[in-house]
């Protein structure tokens, strides 16, 4: 074995301890805050928000863009909304389907004149309707300026304290606002805090709530089923007690609009918008001598429609990969600079380490072993690390998936259990290495320059 | 060379021992690749068995928790003998179980119910309990303590006696369960607690005063008229949502504070209160754009006629909020506020000329919709 391939497999397997010491990190964290957390939530002041004069007022936004399958469901969705100072904005920006049209015909919306205040520059405000029927409702339609665009036009619309931005595609249980508001009612260092996402794709509906989950009978989504908690539960709730989160899910999240306002409101430039403004609102706060909290709280929880196709996901993933890259080249003076505290020195590292290079330290460590394999230069028997290190992963998504399970009730047949535990393995042995694929071709893209969205294909919520 | 256990004779040859480590580390044996799928197995059987062992375990505490619930509503509801043989029933259920419930139901009841639902915490030994928790060392036994507080006996001093507790989540959830009695006999601390840093705290005191309604305003107004802490704002947050003419006074003293916050705040308050409009005429006049902004939202809920100039002259301003409000203001003042905006369609300034430009859209597009909804009901009603 030449010098260079020993090098290089001491670089793989550094980069393999020092992400698997990261996750074991993540996973004892993650349960350490699960145990706060709950028991936490059993002193919120829920009843008294429901019907207080007093409670905050949330703007809820809804950017939309050729979202004419969900759009009314969702809109639907969010006024049926238990709580009691409410407002909902959507923003039709610049869609080409019938998206307005469904929107002013559902609701009986009549055009006003676009009078508001101008807080962040946006694309051009064409119409502004208002119902006549539900005060609470507002729609937007303007020039096609990208989700961050519409975004700001919401939040200029906003009259809210807090702005909930979420997807067009999104529901969002019933108790799911109060919820969100506990930590802004813990402490005023509060800027943002995310909420759960469970994929709307199999869940039981009754009205415009869904009142349970059924695992799903396609594989691709029963992946990504699978995928989701360990997102959520690990990779979000395991950064509260490490520093606090730098994303919170677009899908889902309420903000200090004051505070999002202070930055100029999402980056249009951003293609993952979501995770810019978190690091952007750490930064502003540490470079003011702030402090400012970002907290993910795992019990309020939105539904969303997960890619059904391969294609839809790939373009997601390769998406997601380029908002990642993108977000660490613009923020990187804060990599290791202890003036951001502990965004600057655990967090932002972990995320070039451990999430920017994984695609390329895996595809490294998989083409060395496969070159190595068929030259002859390692038996067949050192796959076994491979092998143990796939099943320790997928013993700890087996943990995930019944820890969520069985915490937050999400599933109740045993044929679910059933599916669910066959998509942990296939995630870890097909799903994960499709997603390494998307991400090399993401970092590709982004290194070609390119920042379109792609198209989501959607199916409607109530389909 | 010592044997690392691998199969390969090139391997051992050509690697010196050090650089095997990593891959060595793991004793490989590739008989172990079966206990992987072996393993695997056992974790969905694992998955299964555990899921439907918590399951059965929720449903037997459903079940509980249904007859608990079935029994508890005799005993509220029912006839004395009834109610006599659920409680009996309910004397064998889990104690946590039913402070729970109890718990749940205490800040709904009234009248009869509270009476017994009361009597039954007393001959059950529940108070005991609750008099533990509201004792106990960890703060969490003391909040769930000081949501049942209510139900020990009117007078106890352990009732409230946590509004004085150094956790802000007992101090938010034993001012959350107070009820109105309690409240006013504790009103001086509850306004102390406005002043709280934490939010939820200040929070759960706004809404204890609000629930307690009449009878905490005179210390309300003395604390308006005398404090100067932060909980101002939260205090004249109060007094906007709790009108009454004894506030007066105290809320006036605001509207002259160097804090805008409060000077907003105050003059939202004084609205229904509004006898001498000249007072706006300041207010409208405020070096801080939300006080002016708000000023002229007041007028227009006051409907202060002889106030339409001054918000007229709003119109100029140059900040934009404060020239939305005045525009609608004066759109919803009627005929003179309608006049004032046709007289700035032609001001010199371009700011307060656009305003009246949207505003009179915006009605032409209300009264154009209102006429085509009195359009649709006539043909509506003939056709039927």
């Amino acid at each position: 074995m030449s010098l260079a391939a020993l090098v290089l497999l001491w670089v793989v397997f550094v980069a393999v301890a020092v992400s698997l010491a990261a996750q074991v990190t993540l996973y004892i964290s993650a349960a350490i805050e699960l145990h706060r957390v709950r028991r936490r939530d059993r002193h919120q002041l829920w009843r008294r928000m429901l019907t207080s004069p007093l409670a905050p007022r949330i703007s809820v936004l809804v950017p939309a863009y050729n979202e004419s399958a969900s759009i009314v469901d969702s809109v639907t969705n969010l006024l049926s909304l238990t709580y009691p100072n409410l407002e909902v904005i959507a923003v039709s920006d610049g869609s080409t389907d019938d998206t307005l049209e469904r929107l002013t015909t559902a609701f009986n919306m009549a055009p006003v004149l676009p009078v508001f205040r101008r807080l962040i520059p946006t694309a051009e405000i064409k119409q502004l309707f208002r119902s006549p029927d539900d005060a609470r409702l507002v729609v937007v339609d303007k020039q096609n300026g990208g989700k961050a665009d519409a975004l700001n036009a919401a939040v200029n619309m906003a009259s809210g304290e807090l702005v909930c931005a979420i997807d067009a595609d999104t529901v969002v249980a019933h108790n799911a606002l109060q919820q969100l508001l506990a930590p802004f009612l813990a402490s005023n260092e509060t800027v943002a805090v995310g909420g759960t996402v469970r994929l709307v794709n199999t869940a039981v509906w009754s009205e415009s709530e869904v009142t349970g989950m059924r695992a799903p009978t396609r594989f691709l989504v029963g992946a990504q089923a699978a995928e989701y908690p360990r997102a959520f539960l690990v990779g979000r709730l395991g950064w509260n007690p490490l520093g606090g989160n730098l994303i919170i899910s677009g899908a889902f999240g309420v903000f200090r609009k004051s505070a999002l306002a202070e930055v100029g409101g999402y980056e249009h430039q951003s293609i993952g918008e979501d995770m810019e403004l978190v690091v952007r609102l750490r930064r502003a706060a540490s470079e003011r001598g702030r402090r400012a909290r970002v907290e993910f709280s795992p019990n309020p929880v939105a539904y969303t429609e997960a890619p059904a196709s391969l294609r839809t996901l790939a373009r997601q993933r390769n998406r997601w990969f380029r908002g990642l890259l993108d977000v660490l080249v613009r923020h990187r003076r804060m990599v290791f600079n202890p003036r951001y505290g502990s965004a600057g020195m655990i967090a932002m590292p972990y995320f070039v380490v451990v999430e920017a290079l994984s695609p390329i330290v895996e595809a490294f460590g998989l083409m060395f072993v496969l070159v190595a394999l068929a030259i002859g230069s390692i038996p067949p028997s050192a796959l076994v690390p491979i092998a143990v290190l796939y099943l320790i992963s997928i013993c700890a998504s087996y943990a995930v998936v019944i820890t969520d399970d069985l915490v937050f009730e999400t599933y109740h047949r045993t044929r679910d259990r059933v599916r669910l535990a066959s998509y942990v393995l296939f995630e870890q042995i097909v799903f994960r290495p499709l997603t390494l694929v998307w991400r090399l071709w993401g970092l590709w893209l982004f290194l070609q320059g390119r920042t379109e969205w792609g198209k989501h294909d959607r199916r409607g919520l109530t389909t | 060379m010592p044997h690392w256990g691998l199969q390969s004779p090139n391997w051992t040859m050509s690697v010196p021992p050090w650089a095997a480590v990593p891959i060595v580390a793991y004793a490989p044996n590739p008989t172990q690749l079966e206990g992987v799928l072996v393993f695997t197995v056992v974790m969905i059987v694992t998955y299964v068995l555990v899921g439907w062992l918590h399951d059965r375990a929720r449903a037997r505490r459903r079940r509980i928790v249904e007859d608990a619930g079935v029994q508890l509503s005799v005993l509220l509801f029912h006839p004395d003998v009834e109610a006599a043989q659920a409680a009996e029933r309910l004397g064998r259920a889990p104690r946590n179980l039913l402070l729970d419930m109890v718990q749940r139901l205490a800040s709904d009841l009234s009248g009869d119910a509270d009476r017994r639902l009361r009597n039954f915490v007393l001959t059950t030994g529940l108070t005991r309990r609750i008099r533990r928790r509201l004792r106990s060392h960890s703060w969490r036994r003391r909040a769930q303590g000081a949501a049942l507080g209510a139900l020990l006996p009117i007078g106890d001093p352990l009732r409230t006696a946590l509004l004085d507790d150094s956790h802000p989540v007992v101090r938010a959830r034993t001012a959350e369960g107070l009820d109105a009695s309690d409240a006013v006999a504790r009103v001086a601390r509850l306004i102390e607690l406005l002043d709280d840093d934490v939010p939820a705290v200040r929070f759960a005191a706004q809404q204890a005063l609000l629930r307690s309604g009449a009878r905490v305003v005179p210390a309300l107004a003395q604390y308006l008229s005398r404090g100067d802490g932060p909980g101002i704002v939260w205090a004249l947050e109060i007094a906007t949502n709790l009108p009454d003419p004894r506030l007066v006074t105290a809320v006036r003293r605001h509207l002259e504070s160097p804090d805008p916050r409060r000077r907003a705040v105050a003059t939202e308050a004084i609205v229904p209160w509004l006898e001498d409009p000249s007072v706006f005429v300041k207010l409208l006049e405020d070096s801080d754009s939300d006080v002016r902004a708000t000023a002229a939202r007041a007028v227009g809920a006051a409907q202060a006629e002889q106030l339409v100039a001054h918000v007229g002259r709003l119109l100029c301003d140059r900040v934009w909020d404060v020239r939305q409000q005045a525009g609608l203001t004066l759109a919803a003042m009627g005929p003179a506020g309608h006049m004032t905006l046709r007289i700035h369609l032609d001001d010199p300034d371009a700011y307060a000329r656009d305003m009246a430009v949207l505003m009179l859209d915006t009605l032409a597009v209300r009264d154009s919709r209102s006429r085509f909804h009195r359009i649709s009901k006539l043909t509506g009603a003939n056709a039927a």
